[in-house]
């Protein structure tokens, strides 16, 4: 064989695929664009100790094949040979759960009536000698007929046995793979008479039952506790959004350092010209500026990503469940509106777990609403620049609580959007909550920085490509025409952009909007945190050379009224200034209409949110 | 086992059990459903999650806010469901408790 191997790892949910595929692949891996699911393609490459080559693809996790929702299918049409984008893979790896032995085994038997070449990852294995579970490994093997290894994937030793195993089968089944002809055939089993065989072949193979995992029930009783469990809740995500502004201040000041220290460099090293021009005041001043809010949005995902491993995601789920129904919504909505922190795009793709059309369709409406960190480097940077970094009753910081207050504007706004939605446009019958609550489980350091180092990648990409192109076009607009010798004011006001920003300030005026943020607000429609960038660009070259020297905080001090400033975060809360998301909100609903609708009913409230704001303040301060 | 009236001695709804309460799966009726898919995708889910005939279940936490939805313990699979899908299994408790 030339090509290698295609191997697919199926399993349920929680069954702890994902962290055995990232065992198996390392950094050797490919995530789909969007961070934040396991619902996109994951896909990587190992070498067996045979020196096979293997192509891994870890398909997203269901309980059974007959399941209908849209991520679930995925699984369905590859591991059928249906799929357009993925082959049939060669071998099945199917991911068993040690510790919950019959439910999962179900999935085997009907992925077995598939007759494709199939392995068995038991895994979880110290889990379930934890729990005093003994399994008779080479019994489930002979009731099977499908080789079983045990597996720890989220322990080294653990893997290295598999990878042992994995090359000593794959060997043998390179050659079953490459005779087995046709894709296979496959119709809905029923799951009952199935459950029933797994049920006596798990009850066969299991020579203790173990005792209970004490631990999740412990920690339930306190996490889903009356008074307790909701207080967490609530100081869970304070502290999350507290750490993302507290830990983030120190690195945050070295990255900065080392733009300005770059800037200064070029500048001495470099004669006047306009290359120097486009190099200092476009590309540093406009990529420097997102960077910086690389230690923020790293914080963010990690304790989301640690939130997600650790089980207490769907806790939270359970816990929020009551308010989503109260706005027609469920619980589950909680995980893609709480993952829509990090960006919507993952938010929006994770809805795809929802498998009542009108509820997805309420969710994807409401998903950029939640507090993306596209929207920190802007609230970051007026609320460095216009609110005092002062304590608050003590052990608060006014910054923090203004920050927030930003999430609670966003958060309380989508619920009564939802609400609305859901008694107009999305009525219909509410689908019921019904999920499982995984055990509890100390996140895995290396699939938390694996986890990382992908958002890291995406984020210096978006930075390197998207934020690069708009700075450099930006900056064109920007600098060309030249302004008049005799001009009196900034260079950039007669410039294209300058022009552009002149028209649009008939629109923004009323809002308190200055034509600088106008001419920000247009690149900014490709991303929300190219608008810091932008402002950037903008008032670096506005100003004369040793202006460029002092920081944008200073600068927009004086050139904003805090009316201004505050109508421009008011704005942020609802803008739909990101053109991925409206991208994969069309994909998703499938329809021009509902993107349309949704860019417009954002930026209406947008409008109207930062008038408001801009009025009220300006008439209480005068 | 043939006869699973709710109402029948020692039975009950998934839905009236108290924390720590267990009991076997009789049946899963199928009340008046908003839609006839509806009821009939929530069986199919309920089976993909391990509840059906002959299960053991317990009963564990329920929400804070007005006490829905509950969890449970199906087997070796803790769920979470809401009291009006809860209230539609009904359970054999079993005895010593």
């Amino acid at each position: 064989m030339n090509s290698a191997l295609r191997l697919a790892l199926v399993g349920n949910p929680n069954a702890g695929k994902s962290a055995l595929f990232n065992a198996l692949t390392g950094s050797r891996q490919k995530t789909g664009n969007y961070p934040g699911t396991t619902v996109e393609r994951r896909a990587g490459r190992f070498q067996t100790q045979h020196g096979l080559e293997v192509n891994v693809v870890d398909l997203p996790g269901t309980y059974s094949l007959s399941a209908t929702s849209p991520d679930q299918v995925v699984t369905r049409e590859v591991v059928l040979g249906q799929s357009d984008s993925e082959p049939l893979p060669d071998v099945i790896l199917c991911v068993v759960d040690a510790t919950n032995l019959k439910l999962h085994l179900r999935l085997v038997l009907e992925l077995k009536q598939l007759g494709r070449p199939m392995l068995i990852a038991l895994n979880m294995i110290d889990l379930a000698t934890r729990d005093k579970i003994d399994i008779d490994v080479e019994a489930l093997e002979s009731a099977l007929g499908i080789p079983v290894i045990p597996t720890v994937a989220v322990r080294r030793s653990g893997v290295k046995e598999l990878s042992v195993e994995l090359s000593n089968h794959l060997n043998d089944l390179v050659e079953e793979a490459a005779k087995t002809g046709p894709a296979p055939a496959w119709q809905p089993q029923d799951l009952k008479s199935l459950q029933k065989e797994a049920g006596r072949i798990a009850k066969a193979a299991t020579r203790s039952e173990g005792i209970e995992h004490l631990m999740t029930r412990r920690l339930d009783a306190v996490f889903l506790h009356k008074v307790a469990g909701p207080i967490i809740l609530f100081a869970m995500l304070f502290v999350m959004f507290q750490a993302v502004f507290a830990w983030a201040e120190t690195p945050m000041e070295w990255i900065d350092m080392g733009i300005g220290a770059l800037a200064d460099w070029l500048t001495a090293s470099l004669p006047d010209n306009a290359l120097r021009s486009l190099l200092v005041d476009g590309v540093i001043a406009g990529v420097g500026s997102v960077v910086v809010f690389l230690p923020q949005i790293l914080i963010l995902f990690a304790f989301i990503l640690a939130l997600e491993a650790s089980g207490y995601m769907a806790r939270g789920a359970f816990l929020m469940d009551r308010i989503m129904a109260s706005v027609g919504l469920n619980g589950r909505a909680f995980i893609p509106l709480l993952s829509s922190f990090a960006c919507a795009i993952p938010g929006i793709m994770a809805t795809r777990t929802i498998d009542n059309p009108r509820d997805r369709l309420t969710t994807i409406m409401i998903a950029p609403l939640m507090t993306c960190s596209a929207r920190i480097p802007v609230y970051t940077l007026l609320i460095a620049a216009f609110i005092p970094n002062q304590a608050v009753g003590g052990i608060f910081n006014l910054q923090g609580v203004v920050l927030f207050a930003l999430y609670l504007a966003g958060i309380v706004s989508a619920l009564i959007v939802a609400g609305v939605l859901k008694r107009t446009v999305t009525k219909g019958a509410s689908q019921s909550l019904l999920m499982e609550l995984p055990k509890y489980q100390l996140p895995n350091l290396r699939d938390l920085v694996l986890g990382l180092y992908e958002r890291v990648k995406i984020f210096m990409a978006r930075a390197g490509k998207f934020i690069l192109t708009t700075m450099i076009v930006l900056w064109v607009l920007a600098s060309y025409p030249a302004a008049p010798a005799d001009a009196a004011l900034p260079d950039i006001y007669y410039s294209y952009a300058g022009q552009i920003g002149r028209v649009l300030e008939i629109l923004f005026a009323p809002i308190g909007f200055t034509w600088e943020i106008a001419i920000s607000l247009v690149p900014g429609m490709a991303a929300r945190e190219v608008f810091v960038g932008a402002l950037g660009t903008v008032y670096a070259l506005s100003g004369s050379e040793d202006q460029i020297a002092t920081s944008l905080v200073s600068r927009l001090q004086n050139a904003w009224s805090l009316p201004t400033a505050l109508a421009v975060m008011a704005w942020y809360v609802y803008a739909p200034q990101c053109l991925a998301t409206l991208a994969v909100a069309k994909r998703e609903t499938n329809s021009w209409g509902w993107m349309f609708f949704m860019a417009g009913y954002l930026t209406a409230i947008a409008y109207l949110a930062a008038g408001i704001t801009y009025w009220t303040a300006t008439a209480i301060i005068g | 086992m043939s006869d699973t009236t709710a109402n029948r001695e020692g039975q009950t709804t998934l839905a009236e059990m108290r924390y720590g309460e267990k009991g076997r799966i009789a049946s899963i009726s199928s009340p008046a459903a908003e839609s006839p898919e509806n009821n009939e995708s929530l069986a199919a889910r309920l089976l993909e999650l391990g509840i059906m005939e002959g299960a053991e279940i317990e009963a564990l936490h329920r929400s804070p806010f007005g006490g829905d939805p509950m969890s449970v313990k199906v087997e070796r699979t803790i769920i979470a469901l809401r009291r009006a899908d809860a209230s539609t299994i009904i359970i054999e408790r079993l005895n010593g408790n």
